[in-house]
């Protein structure tokens, strides 16, 4: 029985590639957003970089990793999920490996690959709940799950209990930037709720853009005509990021190549 | 007259008889051939597997055959225990086994120096689908999550068990390094996935009956 437990606590033996064990970090979402919550954010700038869908390119976020640590002067990362390409343990294994080695605080949201097998319990594990939110620079950013495809009506998928907790968060909110993976009217979104999730994000106080990744590709699109824009990021592989640069004023974003 | 039936009579009879002996043995040696091909069916050996992503622990029944006994098929049943946030499940493998060399150390002990397998593993249990499901548009995702293609490499050490009080022809006790599609898929393009990255290591007993 000892043996076992020597064993079983060895990382090379594998009971499967799905396992929701062998983690060397978990919860690190909740880790890193203590970090930005405790960064100094009196400035009325606030800079991000927005990036996604890294599945499978692990020598191109080596290099996206690299960039953004010589480039400074950005306050934290959000990762719009797929970080895996599999759901596969070790996936999530390597990619935290290296994004780890971001000086600035990362957060990741959930993607529709993050989810196969059994990796929605491991993205439970090492990164937290499926929802988050998180304040930077009097800016709420909720970060949802909006892979309705993956998930069965048990998981409520985008959670509108979860949205609309937000519609009175005034106290030291001025703006709101919601994050999502997969964009309404995508094949992963559940499109019959989309009337109803631009409704609850229009009641947000001041919502100055949203983000998604999924799409691979860099878009703005205006989904609802009503003023709120969508940017889509492009994958890592194409080695390109976004850094966005937000005033109580004005916002701007770049795309930027490594 | 009588007499001229009773002869033809018992004739018949002695006739019929000869005739039923020799449909018994008949019978009887076509049953025996029957039997002993599908004895050689009978499993002949059983293996014990600890991870090897197959299971926590595997059991199997398998066959070993070839003019040096170099191949091997083993069919596992695994399971994988409940624990963290994962349910338990029950998982299958189909293993072909190609040992090329053996070498005999004494009487009692050999070794096999190298031995190499493929093997298929199904997992069980609500997540696991092998075929898209219909809620996806076509192609949304190209491999089946609940089937794994594995390659291994691996050592064995054998104790002949014919002298031996314990019943069966010989136990051995091996180790296997293995890696699986997916694995191979991640690593290949990507300098920063090294080899030991994608590799698991297992450790099993063979028991060989007849």
């Amino acid at each position: 029985m000892v043996l076992v437990l020597c064993l079983s606590s060895c990382e090379l033996f594998e009971y499967h590639p799905y396992d929701t064990q062998n983690f060397k970090k978990t919860d690190v979402n909740a880790v890193n957003i203590a970090k930005i919550e405790l960064q100094d954010d009196n400035s009325d700038t606030l800079r991000f970089v927005f990036t996604g869908d890294s599945q499978r390119y692990y020598d191109e976020i080596e290099l996206f990793v690299d960039n953004v640590n010589q480039r400074g002067c950005i306050d934290f990362i959000i990762h719009g999920g797929d970080i895996t390409d599999f759901g596969l343990s070790k996936e999530y294994n390597w990619m935290y490996d290296i994004l780890n080695r971001l000086d600035v605080p990362f957060v990741t949201l959930i993607g529709n690959h993050d989810v196969l097998g059994q990796g929605k319990d491991v993205y439970l594990e090492v990164f937290g709940d499926y929802n988050f939110s998180f304040v930077s620079h009097r800016t709420r950013f909720i970060c949802l799950n909006t892979n309705a495809l993956e998930f069965d009506y048990a998981t409520p998928v985008p959670d509108f209990d979860y949205m609309s907790g937000f519609l009175n968060d005034t106290n030291g909110v001025d703006q709101m930037i919601v994050v999502m993976h997969a964009p309404p009217y995508s094949d992963e979104f559940n499109n019959n709720s989309s009337a109803m999730f631009n409704y609850i994000i229009e009641q947000y106080k001041n919502v100055r853009f949203c983000l998604y990744a999924h799409n691979h590709q860099f878009e703005i699109n205006d989904f609802f005509n009503n003023g709120i824009e969508y940017f889509g990021c492009e994958d890592i592989s194409k080695r390109s990021y976004l850094v966005f640069t937000v005033t109580p004023d004005a916002f701007s974003y770049e795309l930027e190549p490594f | 007259m009588s007499s001229l039936l009773l002869h033809f009579s018992a004739a018949g009879f002695a006739e019929g008889d000869s005739e039923y002996t020799e449909r018994d043995i008949r019978k009887s040696q076509k049953e025996e051939k029957i039997r002993k091909q599908w004895a050689r069916l009978l499993p002949r050996q059983n293996k014990l597997q600890f991870a090897g992503s197959m299971g926590m622990f595997s059991g199997s029944f398998g066959w070993y055959y070839g003019k040096k006994n170099q191949w091997e098929t083993d069919l596992f049943l695994g399971f994988i225990p409940k624990m963290n946030r994962q349910d338990g499940h029950v998982t299958m493998t189909l293993k072909e086994t190609y040992t090329p060399w053996r070498i005999e150390l004494n009487e009692d002990f050999s070794y096999e120096p190298l031995t190499t397998g493929i093997y298929i593993n199904k997992i069980f249990g609500e997540y696991f689908w092998s075929k898209l499901p219909e809620r996806y548009p076509d192609g949304y995702y190209f491999w089946a999550v609940n089937t794994r293609f594995n390659i291994s490499l691996g050592q064995a050490i054998s104790f002949e068990l014919n002298k031996s009080p314990l019943f069966g022809e010989e136990i051995s006790f091996y180790y296997e390094l293995s890696t699986n599609d997916l694995y191979l898929i991640s690593a290949i393009g990507n300098r920063s996935i090294r080899t030991w990255d994608i590799i698991g290591l297992s450790l099993g007993i063979r028991y060989r009956m007849f």
